[in-house]
């Protein structure tokens, strides 16, 4: 049995010291997770980290790639197990949760020092105080089918303006062809849902939280309102899921649809998608309210256990400047930079559609960051959802959201 | 019988020493500590545990989105198990006939439960979307709406998932079935052909009662298998549309993976576990399986 001690020493040996990760001695780690993974994004952000260890010798970035899909168990996991990575991109309302339990570090000085070069704060805060970098931001927008609006002589390039309109040409670009649909409405899909219904809400002046955060108004006046107006710009119209909108609008099957910059690259890229234009959300009815859509994100944050936290801090610096911002956004063709003097390239300024989503941009609203945010979505989201299925009206709907979500800030 | 002596045990124990590791570590510990953390409440990112008793199970009770989760997956499971077990059942009579193609109809009927789950589901999101082939036949058949796919209805979305479920499993349970089959003597068939029975005669009086042993076998796993429905779920429908598809394990991963409240998910998998065992003890009964036993 001698023989087994050759066996069995080479692998002690690989346990003990194969599993540093090639790591130097001396040499200093970044670890960095990240979720942009098609291959040219990912491509730019290996190019930011090999500049990165050019510019800091002795210092190697080490980066992790999470999905959106389970991308916040993961990170859950490793602020459990108390080994969370250096550097982390944060989806921007997933900040509030983790700020409030302790486990990321105070980034106000550097807030005090970017907040002129970066837009987009408010989900980053929590208490006061700030959490993450903004890096990337999103909002949602209409998008109108310009051939099947000429069908019923509609011009693509004057969009409706109020909700009004928008029902009337839903019903006008109904059915116009075979399987073809006037508006296409998202399915109760888990956390997609509340991001379409949330700027109805807020453009017709309705909040979810009271201004102290002790208590739930999203049973106001105005929020009934706003839920009956959706339930009603529903029915024009067909109900899927994202994705399957995405494809339908792309494949010149529906006539408006409210989505993101990933489906201007779609409509880009596809070599038979229908000549579309893009528009700013309507208001309420005209002069009254808002056009307020919804504004997502992703942030860069740093864990209060990093082991590098100034090395973190310095790759997040070089993530969201300008050069790098614009060059991942080229790289995806649909993304929105935080960074204002990439904001203000030609890349966006001179470009008609890209031009719409920053403006849209200007007037959209982040979710009210919260610790319970993930149980507050949810109790809309089934409000929604209980009214598009006739479950309960708007008005019982929204009094049953209202309740419990004020149950679940007293508990907090 | 020789008793194995120290030397022996040792070796014995040893080779038995890697899976007894895995089974404390992957089976046992989870066990355990799920149980522990039931009477808990914890917070994985804060690491802070609190002892709350069997407040999480009374709460599990007037919780309408647990209710009604566990009365969908009681659907389910009373819904697929009798329609697969015949359908698999008379699928294996069908291929063990001498017909001709034989081995490429059980080959057909066996490859949907080699497929992934996850691939099958997504290929059935698209057949059942608005548009897809299953969508459009049922407008045909008046059955589903226009404006929106059978997943999204919510008088068909479970039935729709639990359709998917029956066309996937019914291969494998076949191929169980054909193996009991082929365990009954052919001379008992001779006998009753002597005796002039007919076929219908063959079937209940030989075939069945000589393959209650293997039912018993399928009806369990199967029972088991669709209390704990979950891929499915999670890839086609994430429990909707409102709720009408949340199934208790569902649950369970909505509660502990995305709320993080490890200890009312967990309250929640030890009712499933109950409630699995009853079902599993009744099901023995019922087949006779204990009477046997004892006998």
């Amino acid at each position: 049995m001698r023989w087994i001690k050759y066996l069995i020493l080479p692998l002690c040996g690989y346990l003990l010291f194969g599993c540093s990760g090639g790591r130097k001695p001396g040499e200093k780690i970044v670890e960095f997770w990240q979720f942009w993974t098609d291959p040219e994004a990912r491509a730019v952000i290996q190019q930011v980290a090999d500049e990165y260890e050019k510019k800091h010798p002795g210092t190697k970035v080490r980066i992790t790639d999470l999905t959106w899909s389970d991308g916040h168990q993961k990170i859950v996991s490793a602020f459990a197990a108390g080994r969370p990575p250096d550097l982390l991109e944060l989806g921007s309302d997933w900040i509030a949760e983790f700020a409030a339990e302790g486990v990321l570090l105070d980034m106000t000085p550097e807030k005090m020092k970017t907040e002129y070069l970066l837009i987009g704060w408010s989900p980053a805060m929590w208490n006061d105080t700030c959490y993450a970098l903004p890096w990337y931001l999103g909002t949602r927008v209409l998008f109108i089918n310009c051939e099947l609006s000429r069908m019923v002589g509609l011009d693509c390039r004057k969009p409706p303006i109020t909700w009004d309109n928008l029902i009337q040409w839903a019903e006008a670009l109904n059915n116009l062809r075979p399987q073809a649909y006037g508006f296409g409405a998202n399915a109760p899909e888990k956390h997609r849902l509340y991001k379409k219904f949330l700027p109805f809400l807020w453009s017709n002046g309705g909040r979810i939280l009271s201004a102290d955060g002790n208590f739930s108004i999203i049973d106001s006046e105005v929020a009934v309102t706003a839920l009956d107006y959706y339930i009603r710009l529903v029915k024009q119209g067909l109900v899927e899921k994202q994705t399957v909108l995405d494809e339908m609008f792309a494949g010149g099957r529906l006539g408006m649809v409210i989505s993101g910059d990933w489906l201007l690259k779609k409509l880009r890229s596809a070599e038979d998608a229908p000549e579309f234009a893009l528009a700013m959300l309507p208001y309420p009815a005209p002069g009254r309210g808002g056009r307020i859509s919804f504004a997502g994100g992703e942030y860069l944050a740093i864990p209060a256990k990093a082991k590098n936290p100034i090395g973190a801090l310095e790759l997040a610096r070089e993530l969201v400047n300008e050069k790098n911002s614009l060059n991942l956004c080229i790289a995806t063709g649909g993304a929105t930079p935080a960074n204002v003097p990439a904001l203000q390239n030609p890349y966006f300024v001179e470009d008609e559609h890209r031009r719409v989503f920053i403006e849209q941009l200007q007037s959209s609203r982040a979710t009210p960051p919260h610790p319970q945010w993930v149980y507050i979505e949810q109790a809309v989201e089934e409000a929604v959802e209980k009214a598009m299925y006739e479950r309960l009206t708007p008005r019982e709907a929204l009094d049953e959201a209202a309740r419990t979500i004020t149950e679940l800030l007293r508990e907090d | 019988m020789r008793v194995p002596h120290g030397k022996q045990w040792a070796g014995t124990f040893g080779l038995l020493l890697p899976w007894l590791i895995t089974f404390a570590m992957f089976w046992l510990y989870p066990l355990a500590h799920s149980a522990f953390l039931s009477f808990h409440d914890y917070n994985p990112l804060s690491g802070a545990m609190d002892f709350v008793g069997g407040l999480h199970f009374l709460r599990l009770f007037s919780d309408a989105d647990f209710l009604q989760a566990l009365k969908n997956t009681f659907v389910f499971v009373v819904g697929t198990v009798p329609v697969t077990t015949i359908l698999a059942l008379a699928l294996a009579l069908g291929v063990n006939r001498k017909l001709p193609l034989r081995g490429l109809f059980r080959a057909g009927f066996f490859v949907p439960t080699l497929t992934a789950t996850v691939v099958v589901a997504l290929l059935f999101v698209h057949l059942y979307t608005q548009g897809g082939y299953l969508h459009t036949l049922a407008r045909m058949l008046g059955l589903a709406e226009a404006d929106r796919g059978l997943l999204l209805d919510e008088r068909a979305a479970l039935l729709s998932v639990m359709a998917m479920d029956i066309w996937v499993s019914a291969g494998y349970y076949m191929l169980l079935f054909l193996a009991g089959l082929q365990q009954i003597p052919r001379d008992l068939y001779d006998q009753a052909d002597l005796c002039g029975a007919s076929a219908w005669q063959k079937l209940r009086l030989v075939t069945l009662p000589l393959l209650k042993p293997m039912t018993l076998y399928v009806v369990l796993i199967n029972t088991i298998k669709s209390f704990q429905i979950f891929t499915e779920i999670f890839v086609m429908t994430q429990g909707g549309p409102v709720g009408a598809t949340s199934t208790v394990v569902y649950f369970v991963y909505r509660e502990g993976f995305e709320k993080f409240r490890m200890g009312y998910a967990s309250a929640a998998a030890y009712v499933l576990f109950f409630v699995i065992l009853a079902v599993s003890i009744i099901q023995a009964r019922l087949f006779g399986f204990f009477q046997r036993a004892e006998r």
